[in-house]
């Protein structure tokens, strides 16, 4: 049985392999086209590239060219100033705010609901419309006045930033974002009261980006339930890339056989005490504190949200404009190292980038792994778990679907994913 | 209300998110009923329908016939974005051969079914409109829109950044800065969003598809070395925006 997903970025099915009437096996196929990003980067400049892989995607942008600008700022050994690395964060965080708003509104929300659309369970309830849609244009504007605008964006480089907004751009955010808080609890009122109608605690390592005194966000280490790894260690010996004896997806797994979830559900989880106090007094009044099942993705894209706009408006209170200095020119500036490599966690998980620069400075080399191909073992094992022994029914595929849209994948994203051939497990000798 | 639908090809849905900017616009909602978008509907088959929207190029057998059965049950097409329009970033791959593509990257590449070609929409379904930029500007779509909706289409123009620049004036990045900037030869529409942010025009709208010619465009490469931009970046992002123009006028032999 397949059935095509929805509610999803990007392409796929979900397929069942039956054995008898009865389900063996779930995965899901990925139809999205790959682009060969890995491969269309080399023979290029780092500063092309910085913006080349904002295209990788349409949701994410930002997570992308901040990362690729850190890995190379880090293997040219170009130093960026405090202010410059704390206005690049700012802009992430509204790049969150962004895609958990379109994520828990869109996608979720009428899945929590049971209804086939947005628009469907505005007519039911239209204030859920405009409070979901103010904090969507708020993103939007957010980063049109730290970014340029709400995709591929054009103010991140290697060094820095290329300019900074004025003192007039941010009082006007400043003196939105009240409004938008109000829209949140509203909207907060209706979301953090539903419990999710599949109940599976989590058994499966959860990774995210190490961080030292914050939230989890951006750095060279990475944590796996208690143990930390430097990015390298992790994604060259810690970690298989693992090919199905049916399947020909590529799926990523610890030391070749167990699968890890990435994402908001491992970050809330690891870092509950981070958050600000506001988002934990919030979820309080609700009853949720970790852990977390992926179930409840919702729950913590919800808490980011929150902690992502209460950090916003700490800077846009605080902001002074200065003509923040960047560096102006990186051409010339010679690799100390030509591995660069980091992590961001875009808003789905673990984005991890690894480029070799030739002595000609351009990319020889490039991997990336992105959050939601290292998801994808793990939505296969919690799907066949679930399901495994049912009747493959239409109740089956939803359960399937269910466990799609839970993790959010952002399947444009997936470059490292293949086209997945079906087999009828009883045509198997 | 206006059926539409809303699909997708091989993109990255950075010019979806536009068109759910321009579906948060309650006179919109009132007059367009999408029935096909499954990134934010639970509806998987496509229907008859007045509008069309198509992001992304086509890269696979499956996408091709997918299109060529909407375009049947759609009146008006409009093509989305660089993608669509001239075959996007990933455009890029086509500098090597397919077969070593794949083998660059997959250990079974056997297993991608992908065509040799990136194809922009124009070259499977006849499109009806047009709206460039990668992403498209959403306030474009939002008076394309609002003017259908009235029974009419905007006007075509046929401007490059630079008079965009020219109306917020915007000093010339390359004659105050010498930095390099591909204005001149870009079709507008952003609103010289780069210029403004002090950076120059890295041309993701696309090359100017009117009055441009192979001589054109290398009198400006030329200046822009003379800025000390390399020749080999200055192709690939030619290539990698404006694949479908840049590879004609690349072999023409005006």
């Amino acid at each position: 049985m397949k059935s095509p997903l929805t509610l999803v970025e990007g392409e796929g099915s979900v397929v069942i392999i039956e054995r008898e009437g009865y389900v063996d096996r779930v995965f899901y196929e990925i139809t999205e086209a790959p682009r060969f990003f890995e491969y269309i980067v080399r023979g290029k400049s780092p500063e092309l590239v910085v913006d080349f892989v904002s295209r990788v995607c349409g949701i994410c942008g930002v997570s992308y060219t901040f990362l690729a600008a850190k890995a190379f700022e880090k293997c040219l050994n170009i130093e960026v100033d405090s202010d410059v690395e704390e206005f690049r964060e700012i802009l992430h965080l509204a790049e969150r705010v962004k895609s958990h708003a379109l994520h828990v509104f869109l996608m979720n929300l009428p899945e929590i609901t049971k209804t086939r659309s947005f628009s469907e369970l505005a007519e039911r309830n239209p204030k859920v419309v405009k409070n979901a849609f103010n904090i969507i244009s708020y993103s939007r504007k957010l980063m049109r006045v730290f970014g340029g605008r709400f995709h591929n964006v054009v103010n991140i480089k290697i060094g820095g930033v290329y300019f900074t907004p004025s003192r007039d751009d941010v009082e006007k955010l400043r003196n939105e974002i009240n409004g938008i808080f109000k829209s949140f609890t509203e909207l907060a009122d209706i979301i953090l009261s539903f419990r999710s109608s599949i109940h599976l605690a989590i058994s499966k390592p959860q990774l995210c980006v190490y961080a030292e005194k914050s939230y989890s966000h951006h750095g060279e280490k990475v944590v796996l339930d208690n143990a930390i790894y430097t990015t390298e260690a992790f994604y060259r010996n810690i970690v298989s890339v693992v090919q199905k004896e049916y399947s020909t997806a590529l799926q990523y797994r610890v030391k070749g056989s167990e699968s890890f979830i990435v994402g908001p559900v491992s970050r809330f989880n690891r870092y509950y005490d981070r958050l600000h106090s506001e988002v934990k007094d919030l979820l309080n009044t609700y009853d949720w504190r970790p852990p977390l099942s992926v179930f409840e993705g919702y729950i913590a894209r919800m808490a980011e949200l929150y902690d992502a706009l209460l950090t916003i408006r700490e800077y846009l209170e605080n902001y002074k404009y200065r003509d923040i200095v960047s560096v102006k020119n990186t051409v010339g500036y010679r690799s100390a190292n030509n591995v660069c490599e980091y992590a961001v966690e875009a808003p789905r998980g673990v984005l991890y980038h690894r480029y070799v620069l030739g002595k000609d400075c351009k990319i020889v080399e490039c991997d990336i792994v992105t959050p939601t191909a290292q998801n994808l073992a793990v939505m296969e094992d919690i799907a066949t778990q679930l399901t495994r022994g049912k009747r493959a029914l239409e109740e089956t595929i939803a359960i399937a679907k269910s466990v799609a849209i839970a993790f959010d994948p952002c399947i444009s994203c997936s470059v490292h994913t293949l086209p997945v051939k079906v087999i009828n497990f009883n045509k198997r000798s | 209300m206006i059926r539409v639908l809303v699909a997708k090809l091989t993109s990255c849905s950075g010019c979806l998110s536009e068109v759910i900017y321009a579906l948060t616009h309650s006179d919109i909602r009132a007059k367009y009923n999408v029935t096909y978008f499954t990134e934010v509907l639970d509806v998987d088959k496509i229907s008859n329908a007045e509008l069309a929207f198509i992001e992304g190029s086509i890269t696979t057998k499956h996408q091709e016939e997918f299109l060529k059965n909407l375009r049947s049950q759609v009146e008006f097409l409009i093509a989305l974005g660089t993608c669509a329009l001239m075959g996007g970033v990933q455009s890029l791959r086509l500098e090597g051969n397919i077969e070593d593509v794949k083998k660059t990257i997959y250990p079974e590449p056997r297993y991608i079914d992908v065509l040799s070609e990136v194809k922009p929409v124009d070259s499977v379904v006849k499109v009806d409109f047009a709206i460039p930029g990668c992403p498209i500007n959403g306030d474009a779509l939002v008076s394309f829109l609002r003017k259908y909706a009235l029974g009419g289409l905007p006007v075509a123009i046929y401007e490059t950044v630079c008079s965009e620049c020219k109306r917020k004036n915007i000093p010339c990045i390359i004659v105050t800065q010498k930095s390099p900037c591909l204005g001149p030869i870009t079709t507008s529409g952003c609103g010289a969003l780069c210029p403004q942010f002090g950076r120059g025009c890295y041309g993701c709208y696309g090359l100017k598809f009117f009055d441009i010619t192979r001589e054109k465009i290398n009198v400006l490469l030329d200046r822009l070395v003379e800025l000390k931009v390399d020749e080999g970046d200055l192709k690939a992002i030619l290539l990698a925006y404006s694949f479908k123009l840049y590879s004609k006028l690349k072999e023409s032999r005006c």
